[in-house]
């Protein structure tokens, strides 16, 4: 049978050369049968500098050929050139997204113009050889002006990618060509073997290593590639290509109405990359996967997911005990309709997979802990790393008024973790917050000085309060404040590392609510209660039902706990001390955490400048329950201080904002809030501006309220109503309510239901603990100090080791540290003891109080109270220490009474169990139109004037004769009572009490005159008006010396 | 006389050209065409460069030797060496080689280049780190980008190209034999068209007619693993299929010869250094496109041929090659007739021309009649190979020395033995006057007028 000498059989007819006009077309070629080859050297088969060019021309013909007839396989090579090309344009396609890539990698994608003439030019100089056939066959071949190369530099070196042909619009370098069994990775030439360009995730793999030919590419490429040769005009040398592409038309994917963002690839020149007519564009869209973190935080505990948004987890295993900060870059917010991220996470043994859906598509990220290659993530693992931390937000609630929304506070807790090498610190974390503006897109909240013009909200300097040093300090604290705003993400940066975390907040509603706090600054406590206005309802206690603050790990679901005490015992073992010494309490829950609290601040040891509430300073809520840290210290003489103004603002504003987090979380109106603060008497007017100027600016800039919603009223007056309220006062004709604080003892005279006259004197119970006048605030001199300092113990051991931690601390004074024993009195012996041992001195301060009382109704035309009412928790001495028996204590009562008005009395008297929380009651039952009552001073005489300090010196003989009279009779009564409590079997027969008459009864004179002087002459001018009384001078350094016999 | 040049690129044109002499000692008639070989190839050391070359010499000293007349040349004698070869004047038609052991990198001078020029791009586009750094002497392993680059490079810095313009003259023909799957006839086929095509400077040679062969994949080689080859024949098909898609609408030549097979039925062994591939019957159809060029007038377009074979087998005589072969059949049939005279005269003492014309021990031992018989070796060489290879060519049947009948297969000679030769031999002499003294050129005319007698029944 005749055969053709040819490598295709054309039935050549005879058996002599046969002629035609035509050549031997590509077409009659298809029914050669190729022997498989992976020898990429077949490329160069063509006879021309360029076969590079007409090869790739010719491998999509031939791949089109064989996508027509499977039967005409287009061979290995040719299908990896036409996938190499295909990678160029996806390549190109995806350029925003691997720009984005590359930026922490040093990578970059360029396209470098190359001009031909100039080029050439410089060519025939270095390499004329070459020149000289380039230039033959340059413009037959490829007749373009410019060629274009894309070259990928990365570590400073450029590796060519492709070159610009007019005929498949790029061509790659021969030495990209896949081959196998080789040492170079695969590809042809060396300098590629360590290419590992990635793929988008969305479609896996890397680019020129996989042979992926157009079907098995992403629809967005699919339809890109599509569009871009179906344009009309193309040239002709396109064919090839086009028809490959064209070959697709019935593909699913391939649809008429793809919208697409292109735009137009660059050159380095700045020119359109635009190849024989074809310009090459890039997607423009959003480039969801650059929205993935490069490495993904994995935390060592649970993420509140009520609280905090979090990655959800496919099979997630219920004895997990890790998390993951969301993966994400802020921007990504910018994508989303809501603040919701649809995103889920798949665990293997050593990565996981985030799949992140948008807009019904899904994106993907693989991160491991020893990540192969740049396109895959790294898993920080802080548990791994020796790294822990936990953040919170507070408040955690939202107002519906965005201009409440004024003030949170985070702080931030670190530790290093690791006990060989410490390699981390608190400065290495950082927040940037976010916010979503009117037009639904995020903007960073930037740092910024509140108040200064232009400045409508912002971000306070980040402040680190507790800074790692040693090995035996590595843990820290970091706050940020914002002010004006709120925010709805948080990019959390660990080292190189970054995650978001965004707060569920707890959203207040609008409601009528209107809420009226007082709030009772005591020298040792604080009380705070709260009033729903309206309807007669009642005061209570500040009371929260959900925490005010929200951390970021998980609260363990243990209800026999208290919620307080879960969530601060599941932070990690370094956070806690500063969770609890340096914020606030997560809630206050009146079990932990109750009112009244001790007036007390925890500052940062040596800080400078001012006081900035939880950057340097916070309320001590857990003083007595907790050591402050060696780098505290802790303030607890607040309130009467005069250079403790600035401690008194930070107390103040924490304060108040509880009370903003506690109006929102009661879906109160803040802006109907009224608050009612306390003052003694015996305020001078400096103090007293100070503290008027404190909690006005405080509540303004707080609450948003006026002047006007303020409410001062006297500590003396308030108990009053509150025991009229509770109908402790029933025979309302004279009553006297004399509040004892740990300062002051204030005394109201009500005849009537109406207050006749106030008075307050700076004498409460703290005189029985402290040391007289002498000046040394860390003097240990008190004699109920020394008699127990040594003998105390308790019979828990955090409260054995919190006492010795209060006597090796200098700064704590005899009065805090008897005041802790006596706050912890179940747990040891001090009640008892200083029953036995101390009872004169008790009975001396109760005299001395009654006497003063008594005088000073008598000689301001009072009669003699019917009804004695104490409050105050300073009065608790009385009934813990001296007697809880009424009947007792009333005869002691008309004894003095006695002696002063003479006559037969008969005294109601009220020890009540609310004494603390009268105060503050008291003050929500009050009207608030009522007339202040008058206050009067009384110096122990009142037969010259005693206004101001000079009119006391100019009289002081005077003076001192009466007091010295009265101290005698003072002294007297204190003998009769003394005896009467023998007689009541209140005091041993045997007792020694002659020690303590005989104390009482030394000379007056002398520290009458000392005290006068130190205390009152050398420290105010003549013209200040003496608020206080001189009458307490002697007694209290008398009280002093009674506790040291 | 017009001239035929015939340039022979690469290993497949050198071994075509091979064929064509041969085809010419057998009497294949160029049409009065001198053929001018000129050879293409940088490999220095090729074997089979030399051999061509030396055949060539040895084809020419022959004819010398026929047509030398006493007194001035003789007409060329039909028959046995009747078409000339010649060579270009001041050159002797070989184109220089490149350097031994040059790389290409460095012969297109790479190192020149700054390593921030952008022309770097370019030639990484172009060409492969394993194209630049391949040695030339072995030619371009079937690399033909990089073979344009050389050969146009060789084609222009070479003096003969100069002399080919001065030399072509009116009615001169061009013929260019290469292979479209190796390295250098593939790329030097295009390039020298280009070349001619662009010699403005000469006319005759821009307009000369042009005919080309391009050798399509016929042979395969074995594995190249084991030598550590760069040329892997796996890749034949695809190389030439896509060189083919490239000559079509690039290539201009007026008459464009196709050659080649369906299927690789020799494997040679892989060694680029030796390329002593045996004679193939493919080169032998390659080799007559030429005589079929030479009869050809200058077409209206481009002209494109082909041809085939009656039937499709390994072995082939004139029965399975069909008609279109006759001439190539006569031809080795009347040459290797003439081997077998060659070998029989010497030893017949008693043939009357040995007194009559001299064709006595002397004669015989005369270099001209060593010279012959040394080519004639190499003829039957050149036809052993043709026989052995596949496709194998045997339609002669070389053994038949007692049964001479049989000599064309396929075909019954009139002429049972040997004496019958003889005898024709003493015929045409007693026909031939004593024209001139030359002893030789009555021999071939003796011998070829003997053979033709029987074996032109062919072409009944």
């Amino acid at each position: 049978m005749p055969i053709d000498l040819n490598i295709v059989n054309l039935n050549t007819p005879g058996t002599d050369w046969h002629a035609e006009n035509t050549c031997l077309r590509p077409e009659q070629l298809n029914e050669v049968i190729e022997q498989t080859t992976n020898n990429s050297t077949a490329l160069n088969s063509l006879p021309t500098p360029f076969a590079r060019f007409f090869v790739a021309r010719e491998a999509f013909r031939r791949t089109t050929e064989e996508r027509i007839n499977p039967n005409n396989m287009a061979g290995f090579a040719y299908k990896q050139l036409v996938s190499s090309i295909l990678d160029i344009y996806e390549l190109l396609f995806n350029l925003k997204y691997h720009n984005n890539s590359f930026k922490n990698n040093g990578q970059r994608l360029e396209i470098r113009e190359w001009d031909s003439a100039t080029n050439l030019s410089r060519l025939e100089g270095s390499m004329p050889i070459l020149h000289n056939a380039i230039r033959e066959y340059y413009n037959t071949d490829i007749n373009e002006g410019t060629l274009h190369f894309l070259v990928y530099t990365e570590n400073g070196r450029d590796l060519l990618l492709a070159c610009s042909s007019p005929m498949t619009g790029f061509v790659t370098p021969p030495d990209l060509d896949r081959v196998q069994h080789n040492n170079n990775g695969g590809f042809a030439g060396d300098h590629y073997r360590d290419l590992h360009l990635r793929r988008k995730p969305s479609t896996g793999g890397e680019y020129f290593r996989d042979i992926r030919m157009l079907e098995e590419r992403d629809p967005d490429f699919k339809n890109y590639i599509f569009r871009l040769f179906n344009a009309a005009n193309l040239d002709d040398r396109f064919n090839a290509i086009r028809e490959y592409v064209r070959s697709f038309q019935h593909d699913p994917d391939i649809r008429n109405d793809y919208d697409q963002q292109l735009e137009t690839v660059r050159t380095d020149q700045n020119n359109d990359l635009t190849i024989n007519g074809l310009t090459i564009q890039f997607c423009d869209e959003a480039d969801i996967n650059s929205y993935f973190t490069p490495s993904i935080i994995k935390v060592p505990y649970r993420i509140e997911r009520e609280r905090f948004r979090a990655v959800r987890y496919r099979d997630d295993d219920p004895k997990r005990q890790y998390d993951y900060l969301l993966p994400f870059k802020p921007e990504i917010m910018n994508l989303l309709d809501g603040n919701d991220i649809d995103s889920d996470i798949s665990i293997r043994r050593d990565s996981v997979t985030v799949r992140l859906r948008y807009r019904d598509r899904e994106y993907t990220k693989e991160y491991a802990t020893d990540p192969l290659h740049n396109g895959i993530g790294r898993i920080v693992d802080l548990n791994a790393a020796h790294i822990n931390f936990n953040l919170g937000v507070f408040p955690n609630i939202l107002s519906q008024r965005q201009e409440e929304n004024n003030y949170f506070k985070i702080i931030v807790v670190a530790a290093d973790e690791d006990a060989e090498a410490h390699s981390f610190n608190i400065d290495q974390i950082s927040l940037s917050f976010f916010k979503r503006g009117n037009d639904n897109t995020y903007h960073e909240i930037q740092e910024g000085v509140p108040n200064t013009p232009g400045v409508r909200w912002g971000r306070l300097p980040a402040v680190v309060r507790s800074q790692q040093k040693s090995k035996a300090v590595n843990d820290g604290t970091l706050f940020y404040e914002l002010f004006d705003t709120a925010f709805d993400v948080v990019e959390v940066a660990i080292q190189e590392a970054t995650g978001l975390i965004m707060p569920c907040w707890r959203n207040s509603q609008v409601t009528p609510s209107a809420f009226t706090y007082a709030i009772d600054l005591g020298t040792s406590n604080t009380f705070m209660s709260r009033c729903r206005r309206g309807d007669n309802n009642k005061p209570e206690l500040l009371r929260m039902d959900s925490p005010m603050i929200d951390y970021l790990h998980e609260i363990p679901d243990d209800r026999q706990r208290a919620l307080s005490l879960r969530i601060e015992d599941s932070f990690f073992e370094r956070a806690k001390k500063h969770i609890k010494t340096e914020f606030l309490p997560a809630i206050i829950d009146n079990e932990v955490y109750k009112f009244p609290i001790r007036t007390a601040l925890c500052g940062k040891r040596n800080s400078t400048g001012v006081p900035a509430l939880f950057d340097s300073h916070n309320i001590a809520f857990f003083y007595e329950k907790l050591m402050a840290g060696e780098d505290q210290t802790i303030h607890t003489d607040i309130k009467w201080n005069e250079e403790e103004k600035p401690l008194l603002r930070v107390f103040i504003r924490e304060l108040l904002l509880i009370i903003k987090c506690d109006i929102l979380q009661h879906n109160g109106d803040l802006s109907q809030t009224r608050i009612i603060w306390f003052r003694p008497l015996s305020f001078m007017g400096r103090t007293r501006n100070a503290y008027e100027e404190i909690w006005s600016s405080e509540s303004r800039r707080i609450l948003g309220i006026n002047t006007d919603q303020i409410d001062c009223f006297s500590e003396s007056e308030a108990p009053y109503y509150y025991f009229k309220r509770r109908d402790y006062i029933r025979d309302s004709d004279a009553v006297s309510v004399i509040d004892i604080g740990g300062g002051s003892t204030d005394f109201v005279y009500f005849r009537d239901n109406q207050p006749v006259m106030a008075n307050s004197v700076h004498f409460g119970c703290d005189v029985l603990w402290g040391n007289g006048f002498i000046q040394f605030e860390n003097e240990r001199a008190n004699g109920i100090y020394l008699k127990y300092a040594d003998r105390i113990h308790f019979k828990r051991n955090e409260l054995e080791d919190m006492n010795t931690c209060f006597k090796n601390v200098d700064q704590a004074t005899t009065k805090d540290i008897i005041s802790f024993w006596l706050n912890n009195a179940d747990a040891c012996d001090i009640r008892n003891n200083l029953s036995t041992d101390f009872k004169p001195v008790f009975v001396y301060h109760l005299v001395s109080i009654l006497y003063y009382m008594a005088s000073m109704y008598k000689d301001y035309g009072h009669e003699a109270p019917k009804t004695v009412v104490f409050s105050g928790n300073g009065s608790r001495y009385i009934d813990n220490f001296i007697c809880s028996d009424q009947r007792i204590l009333t005869k002691v009562i008309n004894m003095v009474f006695e002696t002063v008005f003479g006559g037969t009395h008969n005294v109601n008297l009220k020890l009540p169990e609310e004494r603390k929380e009268s105060t503050c009651y008291g003050g929500l039952y009050r009207a608030p139109d009522a007339e202040d009552v008058a206050e009067k001073v009384y110096q122990g005489d009142v037969s010259a004037d005693y206004e101001t300090v000079g009119a006391i010196d100019a009289h002081y003989e005077t003076l001192k004769k009466s007091l010295l009279e009265k101290y005698n009779e003072l002294n007297n009564l204190y003998e009769n009572a003394l005896t009467l409590l023998k007689r009541e079997n209140i005091i041993d027969h045997d007792a020694n009490t002659k020690d303590y008459v005989e104390k009482a009864r030394e000379g007056m004179e002398t520290p009458l005159r000392n005290h006068y002087r130190s205390q009152v002459r050398e420290r105010y001018q003549d013209e200040v008006p003496y608020k206080d009384s001189v009458f307490f001078l002697p007694i209290i350094d008398r009280i002093f010396n009674m506790t040291r016999l | 006389m017009s001239k035929v040049f015939v340039f022979c690129i690469g290993g497949t044109g050198l071994r075509v050209m091979k064929s064509i002499t041969m085809l010419m000692a057998g009497g294949m008639d160029t049409n009065g065409y001198t053929v001018i070989p000129i050879i293409l190839d940088p490999h220095l050391d090729l074997e089979e460069r030399g051999n061509l070359g030396l055949l060539i010499e040895n084809y020419k000293d022959i004819r010398n030797r026929i047509n030398n007349g006493p007194n001035a040349r003789l007409d060329p004698l039909p028959g046995f060496f009747y078409s000339e070869i010649g060579n270009l004047s001041g050159d002797t038609g070989v184109a220089p080689a490149v350097g031994a052991g040059e790389r290409f990198g460095t012969y297109i001078s790479r190192a020149n280049l700054q390593a921030d020029d952008l022309n770097n791009r370019l030639v990484e586009t172009m060409f492969s780190t394993k194209n630049l750094n391949s040695p030339l002497s072995v030619g371009f392993k079937g690399n033909p980008n990089v073979g344009t680059v050389v050969l146009g490079n060789i084609i222009e810095s070479a003096n003969w190209f100069q002399n080919l313009g001065a030399q072509c003259e009116q009615d001169d023909r061009i013929f260019i034999i290469s292979s479209i799957f190796g390295g250098t006839g593939a790329s030097g086929y295009p390039l020298l068209e280009k070349k001619i095509r662009l010699a403005e400077n000469h006319p005759a040679l821009r307009n000369a007619i042009m005919g080309a062969v391009t050798v399509l994949p016929y042979y395969a080689l074995t594995d190249p693993s084991p030598t550590g080859s760069d040329i892997d024949s796996a890749s034949f098909y695809t190389k030439a299929k896509a060189a083919l898609t490239y000559y079509a609408g690039t290539v201009e030549s007026d008459y464009l010869y196709y050659v080649g097979d369906q299927r690789l039925h020799q494997t040679y062994d892989n060694d680029e250094t030796r390329q002593d591939d045996k004679a193939h019957f493919i080169e032998l159809v390659a080799a007559s496109a030429l005589f079929d060029f030479l009869k050809r007038e200058r077409p209206d377009t481009q002209q494109f041929l082909r041809r085939a074979i009656e039937d499709d087998t390994d072995t082939l005589d004139l029965t399975s090659l069909g008609s279109g072969y006759k001439d190539i059949v006569k031809s080795t049939a009347d040459y290797l007739l003439l081997r077998h005279l060659l070998g029989l005269l010497p030893k017949e003492k008693h043939f009357p021309l040995s007194a009559t014309r001299g064709f006595n021990e002397s004669f015989y031992e005369d270099n001209a009649f060593n010279q012959l018989r040394q080519f004639t070796e190499l003829y039957y060489q050149w036809y052993t190979e043709l026989a052995q290879n596949r496709r194998a060519f045997t339609p002669i049947n070389t053994e038949a020395t007692k049964h001479m009948s049989s000599w064309i297969k396929g075909l019954t000679l009139e002429a049972k033995d040997d004496s019958y030769y003889l005898l024709s031999m003493i015929k045409a002499s007693n026909k031939e006057g004593n024209m001139h003294d030359n002893k030789f050129r009555y021999f071939l005319k003796f011998a070829f007028d003997a053979i033709n007698n029987y074996t032109n029944k062919i072409n009944q």
